[in-house]
Order: C-alpha cells, then sequence, then structure tokens
C-alpha cells in the first residue's frame, strides 16, 4: 500500500482514538505532542495489526521508526 | 447566581468501579477505621494567603455541592451519590502545620492521610504545611468521590474557578445503566475466565495481620535531567512510549529482591495497573468520581532476572489485553457488582481473587494538573500519597508533572520494616542515575 494512504488511516484512527478532528492531527507531529500515551499507542497497534496485519509490539518500537504518523507509515509500507 | 448546570442535581449514579471502590472504602474501614483515601501534594514556591484560600475553597464546594455528597440507592436498586443541598454544605476543612525542617513535611502530610474523615459528607481536606524553606499543600480526598488523576483535574478546577473562568464544567450526568446486561454477562464470563487463569498459582504477597498501624510513605522528586534520563532509559529498553511497561519492570525487578530477603513465598507476582480508557476531552469534562479500568499483570517469580524478557512479557500481556477488551470488560462486568451490597460486594471480590488481589499496587499518572500556578504561588513539583489498602498493602506510585517524575513508596509498618523500605525507595532512586 502507498505510503500516503496508510499515513490517511493512521490519522483517523488517531483522531478517532483521542477523540479529536482529523484536521488537528499532523502527520509529522511526534505522537507524544498529539497525546498518545502508552494505552493509545498499544490501541494503535492493535488497530494496525488488524488493518495490515502485522503485528509491531515485538519489533522494538524504536522511536525513529514509531515517532511520527509520518515515520510510522514508512515502516508498515517497508514491512 | 448558582450554575444551573450543577445546582439542580441531586444524584448522580455510580458506576461498577465506583461500587468496587466503595467496597474497597468499606473494606478499609472495617480494617482500619480509615477509608481509602490518598493525597496529592504541591510544593509551592511560597504559601498562599490563608483568608484567601479558606473563602475560596468555601465558594468552591458550595458551587460543587457534590464534593460533600454520599452514597444511597434508588428505587431501581442502583447506587448513586446523592448530592445535598447547597445550603447545607460545610466549608471544607483547611488546616495549618508549621513544622522546624522540610524533612518533617512528609510526616505531617502523611499523618492526615492516615486520618479518618470527620462525617458521612466530608471527602476532600486541604493541609498547608510550612517548613523554614518550603511549602506544601496536601489535598486529602475519598477514593469514592476522585480517583488520582480526578484529584489532579479538580485541582486544576479549582485554579479555574479561581481565576473567575464560566462554563467551569463537572459532568454529573450519568446514565444508571440497567440496560444491555447480555453484553454485561458476557462481559462477566470474560473477565471470570481471564482471572481464573490469573489467580491459577500462588501469588506472592506480604502477609498482614489485622493491627492498625498507620500507612508510610517515601518519595523519590526526581530532577528534570534526571527524568528525561530516566524516559530516555524506557525508551531505548522497552520502545517509545513504553514508560509505564519500563517502570512496571523495574519496580517488579525491585519489590522481588525485597521479597526475596523476607523469604516470601509464592510463584507469581499479580499487579493491577489503574488506567483511564477514556480520551483527553473526555476526562476533562469528567474529573469526579472513578474512571479508570485495570491492567493486570501475571509475572513468573522466576522470569524477574531478565529485563528484556520482563519488557517483552508485560508489552504482550498489554497488547494481548487491548486486543481483547479486557479493561472495558472489567467496567461492564462491574455493573454487576452493584446489586450487591458494600459487604457482599467486597466478599465476591476477595472470593474471585482468592482473597489476594495483587502483590503490590502499581499506578503513572502523566501531567493531569495542567497548570503552572496554584492560586498566586508557583507550582514548583506535584506527588501523591497514597495509602494503599491491604491486602496488599504496598504500592509503587510514579507520577509526572512539568517535565518532572516522582516516584512515591506506601507501605504498613507492619508489612516492611524501614530498613527495607529504605532499601527498596534506594533502588528507585537509583533510575534517575542509570544510563
Amino acid at each position: 500500500m502507498d505510503p500516503s494512504q496508510i499515513e490517511a488511516k493512521l490519522t483517523r484512527q488517531i483522531a478517532s482514538i483521542l477523540s479529536v478532528e482529523v484536521k488537528d492531527i499532523k502527520p509529522e507531529a511526534p505522537l507524544h505532542t498529539l497525546g498518545v500515551d502508552s494505552l493509545s499507542f498499544v490501541e494503535l497497534l492493535v488497530f494496525i495489526e488488524k488493518e495490515f496485519q502485522i503485528n509491531l509490539m515485538e519489533s522494538g518500537l524504536r522511536a525513529e521508526d514509531f515517532k511520527t504518523i509520518r515515520s510510522l507509515s514508512g515502516r508498515i509500507s517497508r514491512q | 447566581m448558582e450554575d444551573p448546570k450543577t445546582s439542580y442535581r441531586t444524584k448522580r449514579y455510580l458506576t461498577g468501579i465506583d461500587w468496587v471502590v466503595n467496597a474497597v472504602d468499606y473494606a478499609s474501614k472495617a480494617q482500619s477505621g480509615i477509608g481509602n483515601h490518598s493525597e496529592i501534594v504541591l510544593e509551592l514556591e511560597n504559601p498562599p494567603q490563608l483568608r484567601t484560600l479558606q473563602e475560596a475553597l468555601n465558594r468552591f464546594i458550595r458551587k460543587f455541592p457534590v464534593l460533600a455528597g454520599y452514597p444511597s440507592r434508588a428505587l431501581n436498586l442502583c447506587p448513586y451519590w446523592k448530592i445535598p443541598p447547597v445550603e447545607q454544605t460545610p466549608g471544607l476543612r483547611l488546616q495549618i502545620e508549621q513544622v522546624d525542617d522540610d524533612s518533617q513535611c512528609l510526616s505531617s502530610l502523611a499523618n492526615q492521610v492516615n486520618a479518618a474523615f470527620r462525617n458521612r459528607g466530608e471527602h476532600l481536606v486541604f493541609i498547608l504545611v510550612h517548613s523554614g524553606g518550603k511549602s506544601f499543600l496536601g489535598m486529602v480526598f475519598d477514593h469514592r468521590l476522585l480517583d488520582a488523576k480526578g484529584a489532579e483535574a479538580l485541582l486544576h478546577l479549582f485554579q479555574q474557578f479561581y481565576r473567575g473562568e464560566d462554563h467551569l464544567q463537572v459532568s454529573l450526568t450519568h446514565p444508571a445503566h440497567l440496560n444491555q446486561w447480555i453484553e454485561k454477562f458476557r462481559a462477566g464470563r470474560q473477565l471470570n475466565r481471564f482471572l481464573l487463569k490469573l489467580t491459577k498459582e500462588p501469588l506472592r504477597v506480604l502477609p498482614f495481620d489485622g493491627r492498625k498501624e498507620p500507612c508510610k510513605f517515601k518519595v523519590v522528586s526526581f530532577n528534570p535531567d534526571q527524568s528525561a534520563r530516566l524516559t530516555a532509559a524506557a525508551y531505548a529498553s522497552a520502545g517509545y512510549l513504553m514508560f509505564l511497561p519500563y517502570a512496571l519492570a523495574k519496580s517488579i525487578q525491585i519489590i522481588h529482591r525485597s521479597f526475596e530477603k523476607k523469604g516470601i513465598p509464592g510463584a507469581t507476582y499479580l499487579i493491577p495497573v489503574p488506567m483511564d480508557t477514556r480520551s483527553k476531552e473526555e476526562a476533562r469534562k469528567e474529573s469526579l468520581f472513578n474512571h479508570f479500568s485495570f491492567f493486570v499483570f501475571k509475572i513468573d517469580s522466576s522470569k524477574t532476572g531478565d529485563l528484556n524478557a520482563l519488557l517483552a512479557e508485560i508489552k504482550k500481556q498489554m497488547y494481548e489485553q487491548v486486543k481483547n477488551k479486557i479493561p472495558e470488560a472489567i467496567i461492564n462486568a462491574s455493573c454487576l457488582m452493584r446489586i450487591a451490597s458494600l459487604p457482599v460486594t467486597n466478599f465476591f471480590l476477595k472470593l474471585m481473587s482468592k482473597k489476594h488481589f495483587a502483590s503490590f499496587s502499581f499506578s503513572y499518572l502523566n501531567n493531569a494538573y495542567q497548570e503552572n500556578r496554584f492560586m498566586q504561588a508557583k507550582v514548583l513539583n506535584i506527588f501523591h500519597l497514597p495509602r494503599t489498602p491491604k491486602p496488599p498493602g504496598i504500592g509503587i506510585f510514579f507520577n509526572q508533572f512539568d517535565n518532572k517524575l516522582n516516584v512515591t513508596l506506601s507501605y504498613f509498618e507492619d508489612l516492611l520494616s524501614e530498613e527495607e523500605a529504605e532499601q527498596i525507595i534506594k533502588s528507585l532512586e537509583a533510575l534517575g542515575n542509570e544510563e
């Protein structure tokens, strides 16, 4: 899947988890500045498994791959 | 003029989690005469003016008389919180203590959380402790009215009230949840199966007797550098945003060393970790009462030595519980408990967990007080002193305020000696210096 399509899906899901408008979610902003915490991050990982059939929980969760929606989309598209 | 949003309501239905908290309060009172209390402490740059503070507190409780309510049961059998009329709402109690040096501040604050409330409508007491160099404002709160996050949010609400802001939001509308019973029974069945798996092996818990000892506290406040180092170590070892699993893993290792030295038998550790499933916006609107659910972690005591393996196990369990919606099942299933009286609810809770709820308590609370001032005074730090009910009677509680992490060890005197508690807190303190 194209990284921009993945990015759009992740943005919608994070907006839903955080109960905010999609327009308020910046794909290049670090997730913790958007209000994502351990729990909402794990909820996002569960969504990724259901949507893209990838379990990332055991991947090490390195900040450079997971810090923003954009980097995460790149990580998923490379999988 | 009274705000119609808050003045006309006379009841707020209790959720299942609220009822479980009421049962824990009942058990704590039966055991020690003191309810399930906690205290939030603000370290202030300088103390607020006493008269202004007392007046503001009295105006605040009259604005929100729900703070002086008490539990009751409706004709539909659903328990609720009875909200008294404004004219029957007493003022909030504020105590002042001057101590000789900084080291006595903590014991003064701890004394307050070990004291019973004076009547059924008292759920908040404020204490201002000064020493030569420091000022602390403590708010002792009844967990039936507030969870820890709610306590920070209530102080935030007070600050907004003090500034004279309009449209203060306190949602007191909560449905009785007397429908969708099939869903609740399914959640109950799911939870029962989950708990059966957790409690197969004997748990490691500190043995306690019926002594009515006070709860004691030790607190470590990490400076911003140490806090940044600790967070970086957590992200490097556990992954991005995985501070909670890291802090829990380190706490398990520290508790394990202490239990080993004490010769505590058992095969597993069981640790319930409260978490709020709501969004920030929902949490902002509903600060009163209890809105948390739990993760419950079961860790084989033979697997505590390897940090990476321990982190992998905690993260795996966290992931599985989110995936299987266990926190939601706990919320739904707890609604079934409300039909029972408090002694019966308490009996069932003990039965479900084979008389032991946990090896130790643990929580991590992140920046719920979103102010840098309390009245006019600059807030230097915030920490919590939760009176951990027995069992387990011991808990480790992390919180963060303004880039500063704190950790509190809460324990009963009959469970840990001063030396044992000192060893635990020194190990926790050392986390701030790990690379």
